[in-house]
């Protein structure tokens, strides 16, 4: 499945298919993150059974610390 | 006697004014304005050094830290006098910023910022610019901005990524809103890195929107959670209105503001990735430093060597510790994560302190 992730193509492999697979296909799930998918902002609870669909665009965001 | 030329003049603006948005009015609002800048490193010298320049009325910079060798590749106010000094960070930057602009009142505390702390130098205060090193700081700095319903703008970087937002009191989402609990550790610049182009493309955004927010120029804010990655080329915005909580403890209606709620205890805390310890007492001192660094030279040179002391800090060593003693008590002991070794050597420092005090 292809995905626009932060406004780049993205070929995601066959598992990945909600919104909770994408975080963590990209090292994401053990931090805090803010997920839009088609300009709709996901609540974080719905990670996992939020589906996402081919072309897809997602935004995602993490928080860091430092500075 | 200075020629005409060579005195200051409001002429140093003429860019900024000629600036449609801000102009003459919005150049006199900034020469009005008090902004406080928490932390001094990368962030808060970048963001300094641009408010300052800019012409803000009042600046005020709080900072724990003292300036290091690895500080000079990014955070640009600091010199390698600076790093040989052991100069606090907060009083490096106002010397050298004073240095750029003498028409700024700029005030600089060597300190840990806490809630008290805050809360006396949060008066007059217009706005905020985040720039921390740690969450910790960053939910008591939300809370003080949510109590007194200041303005602030977050700002954190890593590597060759970064992300800014500006919080409103009463209208945004706050970082309580955003996070239910103190994100810990996680990616820490000393660990992973970080380019000089992260800080200052953050920095770019907190500035252009304490502008906007100083001059009036509301409806030009970007009021979306913007984050990039320099080094991969991807530029994100995410409107997060909808975080909003109507019951969040820091901004809600029954708001409780737990972050200032933090007793007055000793503190110890391994700073990560930096191989140090920071140790904080319950109370602030006043240590005489020249003092106890008379006492180490004359009757514990065995075990403890002062490599340098100034009127902020004394900096001494015993086997592969150092320890750097800041004057209010607090210290920081680099060469361990060990934080009862830390304390050992910090109470024998603080011990030869009260006998040289008496």
């Amino acid at each position: 499945m292809k995905l626009i992730v932060n406004g780049q193509p993205v070929e995601m492999p066959e598992h990945v298919t909600t919104v909770q697979h994408v975080i963590a296909h990209f090292g994401l799930e053990n931090r805090i993150v803010v997920v839009e998918v088609d300009a709709q902002i996901v609540d974080k609870h719905h990670f996992a059974d939020r589906i996402v669909d081919e072309g897809a665009r997602i935004e995602i965001v993490h928080f860091v610390g430092g500075g | 006697m200075m020629a005409e030329q060579d005195q200051p003049s409001f002429d140093r603006y003429s860019r900024q004014m000629s600036f449609g948005p801000i102009g003459t009015a919005g150049q006199q609002q900034l020469a009005e304005c008090h902004v406080l800048i928490v932390g001094a490193g990368a962030l808060g010298s970048t963001s300094a050094e641009t408010l300052v320049r800019a012409g803000v009325g009042h600046v005020t910079i709080i900072d724990r830290d003292y300036v290091e060798w690895s500080n000079l590749q990014r955070q640009q106010l600091y010199t390698e006098e600076n790093v040989r000094q052991r100069m606090p960070k907060a009083i490096a930057a106002k010397q050298h910023l004073e240095r750029i602009n003498a028409n700024v009142q700029i005030d600089a505390y060597v300190l840990d910022a806490r809630g008290e702390d805050l809360e006396r130098l949060i008066t007059g205060v217009d706005l905020i610019m985040d720039a921390c090193d740690n969450f910790e700081t960053r939910f008591i700095l939300n809370d003080i901005a949510a109590k007194y319903r200041i303005p602030w703008i977050y700002g954190a970087c890593i590597g060759s990524y970064g992300l800014s937002y500006t919080i409103l009191p009463g209208d945004t989402p706050c970082l309580s809103c955003m996070m239910d609990i103190i994100p810990n550790g996680g990616e820490s610049c000393d660990v992973d890195g970080i380019i000089a182009p992260a800080v200052q493309m953050v920095v770019a955004h907190q500035t252009a929107e304490a502008f906007k927010l100083l001059t009036g120029n509301h409806d030009a804010l970007h009021r979306k959670l913007v984050s990039f990655d320099l080094w991969n080329n991807q530029y994100t915005a995410i409107n997060i209105q909808a975080m909003k909580k109507q019951g969040c403890s820091s901004c809600g209606d029954q708001a409780t503001y737990p972050y200032l709620q933090s007793p007055a205890t000793e503190k110890a805390a391994i700073l990560c990735g930096r191989d140090t310890v920071h140790l904080r007492p319950s109370e602030a001192m006043k240590l005489d430093l020249r003092t106890l660094s008379e006492q180490i030279r004359q009757y514990h040179s065995r075990q403890l060597q002062v490599d340098i002391m100034n009127d902020f800090l004394l900096s001494a060593h015993r086997d592969e510790q150092r320890i750097v003693l800041f004057v209010d008590g607090r210290a920081l002991v680099h060469g361990t994560t060990d934080i009862q070794a830390a304390r050992q050597l910090y109470i024998q420092m603080i011990n030869i302190s009260t006998v040289s005090t008496r």
